[in-house]
């Protein structure tokens, strides 16, 4: 085992995952080795995802070759477990957001001029399949679906695509595809049954108070010990208030958090920073007194980067 | 549309109650709370009423707040004074909580010290005037610069009131509300009444024959003990820092309040009981009813339902009524079907070639997409790289429509025809996959009742219930309009359009109601003005606006006035569909 194995096994020990699943995924990455020109698309996760549930999910449905969609409301840390996940398993990772025009092109790719030759333009998932890649399908559900059915055949048994006029490809061995979706944005679609057919669907569950410390306690080591308390209770305050209807999912903002936190770090007196990262995500006057409130009692308008970070 | 002050100020109003209800919330984690917000406070300072709302939610979260309401509740019972047991449980209440909510909420202080100041400013002389006052000056002074000598006469309220700073149970606050009351507010009280001990043995059953209380244990509606608790708490933490007279004058005021909301209450039993129960819960209701009663309809309101036929209730007249006129418009569908489904189907084509044709994507020459063969030679000759062929999507998935068909009296005549032309229309746009609503609109009382037959994404099995259409009372639409334009904005689709049939005659006079603002009536051209100006709101506001006209020729006119020259003057359900087809048309034609 090499090293950065031997890191990962750690990494995954420190999530508490079954040693079987750990072992099958060290397997894994040795079983298929990785291109040296294309090892710098292996996402190196800025955060850790916790949850030992969902990442023994979502490591047993990827060491059996399923597909798997991520779904659950902001902040669940979608993006950081499909990132982690192309870490833990040393794949490549292509990104693709899914937006109203999405096609068949962009995904897979399309012809182009080069050389004095008409070539295929490769897309990402056409990369993924030659690569072995983990294709990380962001907002899946904000394409139409006749856009994503040109995936039916890539997403299930067959694995392969097919381009007219190209030959027929077969999905590398270690190709997976990882969709997220919020359910219920503004704009997103009800996704097709022949499509979530395709994939192993995990339910991301909301951050707890537990984890929401953890993040925040790993991303800012030296922050005091009543900051953090604080930083973890404001948002979940926001959260709880979200879920009773009272605001919107604006302001629940874990990644404007922490850029607050950040910007706090280079002297930003806090109040202000929470303003920026969190207050102002909302427009609306009246959410934003309500915001201001609860903010109020959670971060005194005195308080100074000293009280937040231990010097 | 003019708004005057006062419609401003009690929509500011209801905001402020939300904002400080919310802080509450916010600390006491208990979104079921229902206290009363302090409003009369935020006005002095807005520091007091937060740190009011701050230190109650603190007091429901660390304590058991049902306990000391009820405990209020037997005291109250016994013939203690209302304003000074309230006194005493702002002061103990406020006491027993702030170091808990201050240890959770760093933020809390400087707000509690802010309160403090704001209090000192701004109330100093009326609360030296009385002993409560006294009391908490006192209390005050101590916690901001922890001089704990006072006048004699206080001194042994405020120990009673510091000491239970680090109370951890709500008896310990009893105790103290007790004795501070007995002690320094009511000196009599025990002499006449008894100490905690007999409060405290008060029974329910006591409580429950108190004419006090009786509202609250009204059998019929509160069977549970539980319920009835958590009404009391209510109904007392409405307690603030007020002076016996301003509570004197908030009561009164209050009381006024309340007969009004109990028959408010009454007219809304019957309309539950007449024309269904409202899917939107009260408060989505009085958002909307705040966002767009207004001007004319001030003091209107709306009731959203689906229709007596799906909701509980009892089997009364407007139940059997509805049944039979559903029942009649199923047997003119029957007769009419062949005509009926033929109208649906050129509905739908009409809708559907038009959609087509603008759902033709346009093509461009582009450096990259598909080979285009004859551009190929180009290729060693020229540096112009241009080969291919781009498609670029006009999605026309972005269609979102709005059925609003008037149910008023004056449509009785023609129930079963509107139905059937709703039908159609409903089966069309279903046909094409456009996610689409159908309501119809009538007033009662003072409400405007809109009646979902079908929500946007409902499945076309729904269809049918546009067949349940029935008419009766008056009806106020620009009101209606206002109410469907609200949430049709909501939508994410980039085309909307709103559909109104109705006969060109808004009309709700019948009623005199007490809470509106406006004196003006709502008929004839004042009538007709304000639908007309709420359709050209809606269509201001993005909205196609397409009026299909069911009445009388001689009604033609105001038709006209109303939505200009985009509406369909239908004198025979034979051509129903073209007529309302070419207009659609003409509607995508203007939206693509």
């Amino acid at each position: 085992m090499d090293i950065k194995g031997q890191e990962v096994r750690a990494y995954l020990e420190g999530h508490n995952i079954k040693p079987e699943l750990i072992d099958m995924v060290i397997g894994f990455r040795e079983r298929y080795s990785l291109d040296e020109s294309i090892s710098n698309r292996v996402a190196v996760p800025q955060s850790n995802y916790y949850g030992t549930e969902v990442w023994e999910m979502a490591i047993a449905a990827l060491l059996r070759g399923e597909n798997i969609l991520l779904s659950g409301p902001k902040a669940t840390g979608k993006n950081v477990l499909a990132e982690n996940l192309s870490y833990v398993f040393n794949r490549p990772s292509y990104n693709m957001s899914f937006h109203v025009n999405t096609d068949s092109s962009s995904l897979i790719g399309t012809d182009t001029f080069e050389d004095g030759m008409v070539k295929l333009r490769k897309g990402p998932v056409y990369l993924c399949a030659l690569h072995g890649g983990f294709g990380i399908f962001d907002e899946i559900n904000m394409a139409k679906n006749d856009a994503v059915s040109v995936l039916h055949s890539t997403l299930d048994f067959r694995r392969i695509i097919d381009i007219p006029g190209y030959e027929k490809i077969v999905l590398h061995e270690a190709a997976r595809f990882i969709g997220t979706m919020n359910y219920g944005y503004v704009g997103t679609k009800e996704l097709n049954e022949a499509l979530v057919s395709r994939f192993l669907v995990v339910e991301m569950p909301a951050v707890t108070e537990e984890t929401l410390i953890r993040i925040i306690s790993e991303a800012f080591p030296d922050l005091t010990a009543s900051a953090l308390e604080q930083f973890c209770g404001l948002f979940l305050d926001l959260q709880l208030k979200a879920n009773n209807g009272e605001i919107t999912t604006k302001p629940v903002d874990l990644r404007g958090l922490m850029a607050s936190i950040k910007t706090i770090q280079i002297g930003l007196m806090p109040a202000s920073a929470i303003k920026m990262g969190i207050t102002n995500k909302t427009f609306d006057s009246f959410e934003r007194d309500i915001i201001d409130d609860a903010v109020l009692t959670r971060i005194p308008n005195d308080w100074k980067p000293g009280d937040v970070f231990r010097s | 549309m003019s708004l005057d002050h006062s419609t401003n100020y009690s929509e500011f109003e209801l905001e402020l109650e939300n904002r400080i209800r919310n802080l509450m919330w916010t600390v006491s984690g208990n979104y079921g709370l229902n206290e009363k917000a302090d409003l009369e406070a935020f006005k002095i300072s807005k520091y007091i009423a937060m740190y009011d709302a701050i230190w109650k939610g603190a007091l429901a979260k660390y304590f058991d707040r049902n306990a000391i309401s009820l405990y209020i509740a037997k005291k109250l019972y016994l013939g203690a004074s209302e304003a000074l047991l309230f006194e005493a449980v702002a002061l103990c209440g406020e006491a027993a909580s702030y170091k808990k909510a201050i240890g959770e909420r760093p933020g809390v202080e400087a707000i509690r010290s802010q309160a403090f100041d704001d209090l000192l400013d701004l109330s100093y002389d009326r609360l030296s005037n009385t002993t409560a006052g006294r009391i908490r000056l006192a209390m005050i002074r101590y916690y901001l610069t922890g001089e704990t000598r006072t006048y004699k006469s206080l001194q042994q309220a405020c120990e009673t009131i510091a000491s239970i700073e680090h109370a951890q149970t709500a008896l310990e606050i009893i105790a103290a509300i007790d004795a501070l009351y007995n002690g320094s507010f009511d000196k009599d009280f025990e002499l006449k009444h008894g100490d905690l001990g007999s409060v405290l043995d008060v029974s329910i059953a006591e409580l429950r024959q108190s004419s006090l209380w009786s509202d609250i244990f009204d059998d019929e509606i509160y069977q549970n003990f539980d319920q009835a608790v958590e009404n009391i708490s209510s109904a007392v933490m409405g307690i603030s820092t007020l002076t016996e007279e301003d509570k004197a004058s908030r009561k009164a005021s209050q009381a006024r309040v309340i007969i009004n909301e109990e028959a408010l209450a009454k007219a809304h039993q019957y309309i539950e009981i007449n024309y269904g129960t409202s899917y939107l819960s009260q408060r989505e209701t009085q958002r909307i009813e705040n966002a767009v009663c207004k001007g004319m309809h001030q003091g209107y309101g709306l009731h959203f339902t689906e229709g007596v036929l799906h909701s509980d209730g009892p089997n009364n007249y407007q139940r059997k009524y509805i049944t039979r006129q559903h029942e009649k418009n199923m047997m003119v569908f029957y007769d009419n079907y062949r005509l009926v489904r033929k109208n649906i189907a050129i509905l739908t084509s009409f809708i559907k070639n038009e959609m087509e044709l603008h759902d033709q994507a346009e093509t461009r020459i582009t450096q990259r997409g598909m080979l285009v063969p004859h551009r190929v030679w180009r290729v060693g000759r020229t540096n112009d790289p241009k080969l291919f062929r781009q498609t670029v999507a006009h999605g026309s998935y972005g269609f979102v429509v709005d059925v609003l068909i008037d149910g008023s009296g004056s449509q009785n005549k023609r129930q079963s025809k509107v139905a059937l032309q709703s039908y159609i229309i409903s089966e069309a746009l279903s046909n094409v996959k456009i996610p689409h609503r159908v309501a119809s609109f009538c007033s009662f009382w003072s409400h405007t009742i809109i009646r979902r037959f079908r929500d946007y994404g409902d499945p076309r099995e729904m269809n049918s219930r546009v067949l349940e259409f029935s008419a009766s009372s008056n009806n106020r639409d620009g009101l209606a309009i206002m109410a469907i334009v609200e949430s049709l904005l909501k939508r994410e689709e980039e085309n909307k359009i709103l559909i109104v049939l109705s006969d060109g005659r808004p009309n709700d006079i019948n009623i005199n109601n007490p809470y509106s603002v406006s004196s003006e009536l709502y008929t004839g051209n004042a009538a007709i003005a304000d639908t007309a100006h709420q359709v050209r709101f809606a269509r201001a506001s993005g909205i196609s606006v397409l009026g299909v006209f069911t009445g009388k020729e001689e009604d033609l006119q105001a038709e006209k006035k109303i939505f200009g020259n985009d509406f369909a003057y239908i004198r025979d359900i034979d051509n129903f569909s073209k007529l309302v087809g070419l207009y659609l048309k003409k509607q995508l034609d203007n939206l693509l």
